[in-house]
């Protein structure tokens, strides 16, 4: 299987969504010292719902998701990009290594914005496996202030 | 002797280098992949594929999709990744991981034997 059929697949998309969300969510239990019971009982959800996300299998409603991630203090904003830019780009925003101790953005990248509000980051990053600079930019929609915080994810 | 080659795994962009191993000219994830064709199971192949990616990024992965297997008798770790009916079997390299071979979760002991007699094989033919 090429690169493209696989970013191609709804199974790349919904399996990267689980694993982001399984990652805010553990790093979250990690940082307030909480185990599956405690975040059940704090989410207000059964330990059976918080086992199925930490398992990484999460498929529920839209709205379960924005609710998880405003507990867990993230705010989840959706993207859309062109496939053929994801391709071009190589998909590098998504594959950096998100911090979430830095930052307050839980970003699922799925679109292009051409809202107002929105800023183009160009970022360079050095791969330094191969020790080649690769260029490429991200968008965010970014309606607030702090804008260091909210792009931390890139970093 | 069999004969051994390492082939980068194209559809993994990450940090850490993915790598397939070629046992006597057959590439064992391409053999798998082939195995699944038209199957109810190539779903379960590209999750495999993202687990392997999102790993590959220094991502944490859940235990349930993830592990390093017990039992290894000798320095090189030997990891399983795991989805609801598959496993893919991988070994350490130096930076990234070389996946060795591709069974079905029914298969999982005997396939784990055979997994371990290819990686001392490999090891030895280095």
């Amino acid at each position: 299987m090429n690169r493209e059929e696989l970013i191609n697949s709804k199974e790349y998309w919904t399996t990267k969504i689980q694993l982001d969300l399984f990652k805010a969510i553990s790093h979250y239990m990690k940082k307030n010292n909480l185990n599956r019971t405690q975040l059940a009982k704090k989410l207000n959800v059964t330990k059976g719902y918080v086992s199925q996300v930490l398992n990484g299998d999460f498929d529920h409603k839209v709205s379960k998701l924005v609710e998880l991630s405003l507990a867990c203090g993230l705010t989840p904003r959706i993207q859309f990009e062109k496939i053929e830019d994801y391709v071009k780009n190589d998909g590098f925003v998504m594959e950096k290594e998100t911090k979430f101790s830095e930052v307050e953005t839980l970003v699922i990248p799925l679109y292009p914005q051409s809202d107002k509000k929105t800023t183009i980051i160009k970022e360079s990053v050095a791969k330094s496996e191969h020790k080649q600079k690769y260029t490429h930019y991200s968008t965010y929609l970014i309606s607030g202030t702090n804008n260091k915080n909210k792009t931390a994810i890139c970093n | 002797m069999s004969k051994f080659v390492l082939h980068k795994i194209e559809s993994i962009k990450g940090i850490q280098e993915f790598s397939q191993l070629e046992i006597n000219g057959e590439k064992q994830l391409d053999k798998f992949e082939i195995e699944l064709k038209d199957t109810t199971y190539v779903s379960e192949f590209k999750q495999l594929l993202v687990y392997m990616e999102y790993l590959a990024n220094n991502n944490p992965l859940p235990k349930t999709k993830f592990r390093e297997l017990k039992g290894n008798k000798d320095k090189v770790k030997e990891y399983e990744f795991k989805s609801k009916h598959l496993r893919l079997y991988a070994i350490a390299q130096h930076g990234g991981k070389i996946v060795v071979l591709g069974g079905f979760k029914k298969d999982q002991s005997k396939d784990i034997d055979r997994f371990r007699a290819i990686k001392k094989q490999y090891l030895a033919s280095l």
